[in-house]
């Protein structure tokens, strides 16, 4: 039969084939299928889980920051309504205020604590001079009741000093205003750090509240308000908010893939010697009469250094994104050939190939974008978890598999393939490791910060990589189904 | 059974299983008889479909309606039968292959030859020399581009086939033999 025809009745014949296959089968794709829609979701869950749970601490942390803070009207009412609950008798209140003197050692200061209302237009303020910025009194001195009942009045304890020392008197008059219980809306941000001076000067025609206590015990005593200091978005803006940082890192991992490396399919071919079908050179030279392949299981190590723009969203939550500069080796050291024939010397060759010694090296640029979040802080510490997706252009530098001992160095049109000596250098083998230009990474992890000034902190912590696409083209297609990589990451920070 | 058209590989594309299911049972055997030229078994011809079929259900966005969609999966199907062989070769016990003769073929053998029984002679070729004959013969794949698939030479494609064409003709020749046809057609 002529060639052509004998093809084209093969081909004929084999196209009219069915076979029917097995029940069973349609399961297992519908599964597989659904399966793998999940898993290339996997990325993306991820992400969403991160934004999430910086979303929920976004909330929560703006929660926090306000929930002490009763919106002004609240505040009014609970000034005017319900004063009673909180210190609602005179009796308790001098108790609070008896405490409160002896914690803070304010022996020198009577207290009298009135069931007087100061009025608004009469309170008075009185601020000692002799006193530092962070204290100050008030006192009642020309106060009037004007309301006698303490559930319609605001309640502004006064405190009375018998401070020989107040010498001059800062007289601030209160203006007629909301029953007196206006919050007032400045200079309440940052107490501890606003002089009274300034408080009085900012407060502007509104109302005072006493908030400090003098912890030297020279001022006069101080009445905490039974409402609380409230911070409003006038004063958050007036706090200056450090957005910008920068952080530089180290990352050092291991990755964990199979590859197959090299040619695993024709090694008949791979093998043979040019012009003696019958002898495989590969095996003539390794002394094997049969190869095995050249699947590798490959400890992939990395060393990566980055530097992170971070901006605040709030305390908690921050994104984070930069440039990544990462170096890559692939380490065959588990390059599988093996020896059928007994009769010849084998050892060497059965023997695990030494990473170290059979390396191909990439560069890896990248650009990493993540969230950021501090889940926890004590003291100088910190923990934050970080999670995100990082975009990379790999570059390989060596192409060749360079090999010490025992290892196979395939010429450069594959055709024949010579068994390297001890320390010698290989033939360079193009494009067998050819990988994908670009690729997509997820990063997890977390840092354990420590803070040495309110600018400056190291960090380091576990690090998980997800590949997100494949890196190695189809020859060396790798195995496992989500190829990972684990390390950990040390760096500093710096903020403005 | 429904020919798969294009709302079908929409609702396929969506998810529907109900869609994928029918788009699959259209298919399914025509490419498993694809998938068995490749493999040794038919059990392991059955994997590589289910490989290929979650592939396809996978990449079917990418599928232009313009060429024959039988064409696309087939397609889909050879391609991770390839991938398949190279990355299962070192578990393939390979069979002892005696140096195949020029032996001739009677034009009637392969008429004559059962497609069961043609089946197990192509699987029985050494995986190397099968995946070069079904590329070249079946496929019509070029010794070059197997090659640059392959990542093996050109020439050392063609010593394939041509080693792989003579086993395989010797061996229909043999089961003709056998089986008494052969005086049949004579």
């Amino acid at each position: 039969m002529p060639s052509e025809l004998f093809e084209k009745k093969l081909r004929e014949k084999l196209s009219q084939a069915t076979i029917p296959p097995s029940p069973e089968l349609w399961n297992n794709i519908e599964a597989q299928v659904a399966g793998k829609d999940s898993r290339r979701g996997f990325g993306f869950w991820i992400l969403l889980l991160a934004l999430l749970l910086g979303s929920i601490g976004m909330l929560w942390g703006f929660w926090n920051y306000t929930s002490g803070n009763l919106p002004e009207q609240q505040l009014v009412e609970n000034s005017i309504k319900s004063p009673a609950p909180l210190l609602s008798t005179i009796e308790e209140r001098e108790e609070r205020a008896e405490i409160i003197s002896d914690k803070e050692d304010l022996k020198d200061a009577s207290i009298d604590l009135g069931k007087e209302t100061l009025s608004s237009h009469n309170s008075t303020i009185k601020p000692n001079k002799n006193l530092t910025d962070n204290s100050f009194s008030t006192t009642s001195k020309s106060t009037t009741a004007t309301n006698s009942s303490d559930s319609e009045d605001a309640s502004v304890f006064r405190s009375k000093t018998l401070n020989s020392n107040l010498t001059e008197e800062l007289i601030h008059t209160v203006p007629q205003h909301a029953n007196t219980a206006q919050p007032n809306s400045q200079g309440l941000s940052e107490p501890s750090s606003v002089s009274f001076l300034e408080e009085i000067e900012e407060d502007n025609g509104m109302d005072i509240y006493i908030n400090h206590l003098d912890p030297l015990g020279e001022a006069p005593a101080i009445i905490k308000t039974p409402f609380s200091y409230p911070r409003t978005r006038q004063s958050l803006k007036k706090a200056k908010i450090n957005r910008w940082s920068y952080l530089g890192y180290v990352d050092f991992h291991k990755g964990y893939r199979d590859v197959n490396l090299g040619n695993a399919l024709a090694n008949e071919d791979l093998f043979l010697a040019p012009g003696n079908a019958d002898q495989p050179a590969g095996y003539q030279y390794a002394g094997l009469n049969a190869p095995g392949n050249l699947r590798v299981i490959i400890p992939e190590e990395s060393i990566s250094l980055g530097i992170l723009a971070d901006w605040k969203l709030n305390r908690k939550l921050s994104l984070q994104g930069g440039f990544e500069y990462g170096l890559f080796s692939l380490g065959a050291y588990d390059i599988n050939i093996i020896d059928n024939s007994s009769a010849l010397p084998s050892s060497q060759f059965n023997s695990p190939l030494s990473s170290r010694n059979t390396q191909f090296r990439y560069h890896q640029f990248g650009i990493p974008l993540q969230v950021s979040y501090q889940v926890l802080a004590r003291g100088r510490s910190s923990l934050d978890m970080y999670g995100g997706a990082s975009i990379y252009a790999a570059k390989a530098y060596s192409k060749s598999i360079t090999q010490s001992a025992n290892f196979y160095n395939f010429t450069a049109d594959r055709s024949t393939v010579e068994m390297a000596a001890q320390n010698s250098v290989s033939s360079d083998v193009p494009g067998l490791i050819q990988y994908h230009p670009f690729h997509l990474t997820y990063q997890f992890g977390f840092n354990f910060s420590r803070h040495f000034s309110d600018r400056h902190s190291i960090f380091f912590g576990p690090q998980i990589k997800f590949q997100g696409t494949p890196v190695y083209k189809e020859q060396q297609r790798e195995i496992n189904e989500i190829p990972y990589y684990v390390g950990f990451r040390l760096g500093f920070k710096f903020s403005n | 059974m429904p020919h798969p058209d294009s709302g079908m590989i929409q609702d396929c594309i969506s998810g529907k299983a109900s869609a994928q299911k029918a788009l699959y049972e259209y298919y399914a055997p025509r490419m498993l008889a694809v998938c068995n030229r490749y493999a040794q078994k038919t059990a392991e011809a059955e994997d590589i479909l289910q490989d290929a079929f979650v592939k396809v259900f996978q990449n079917l966005h990418k599928y232009q309606e313009t060429g024959s969609l039988e064409a696309w999966i087939r397609r889909v199907c050879v391609n991770t039968a390839i991938d398949h062989v190279r990355r299962e070769k070192h578990r393939y016990k390979e069979l002892e292959i005696k140096e195949a003769g020029t032996k001739e073929v009677n034009e009637n053998a392969l008429d004559m030859l059962e497609l069961e029984f043609l089946f197990k002679i192509i699987q029985a070729l050494p995986s190397g020399y099968r995946l070069v004959f079904n590329m070249y013969a079946i496929e019509g794949y070029s010794h070059a581009e197997i090659g640059k698939k392959l990542n093996i030479s050109e020439s050392t494609s063609r010593s394939q086939y041509a080693r792989a064409r003579a086993l395989l003709k010797q061996r229909i020749s043999e089961a003709y033999m056998e089986t008494n046809i052969y005086k049949d057609a004579i």
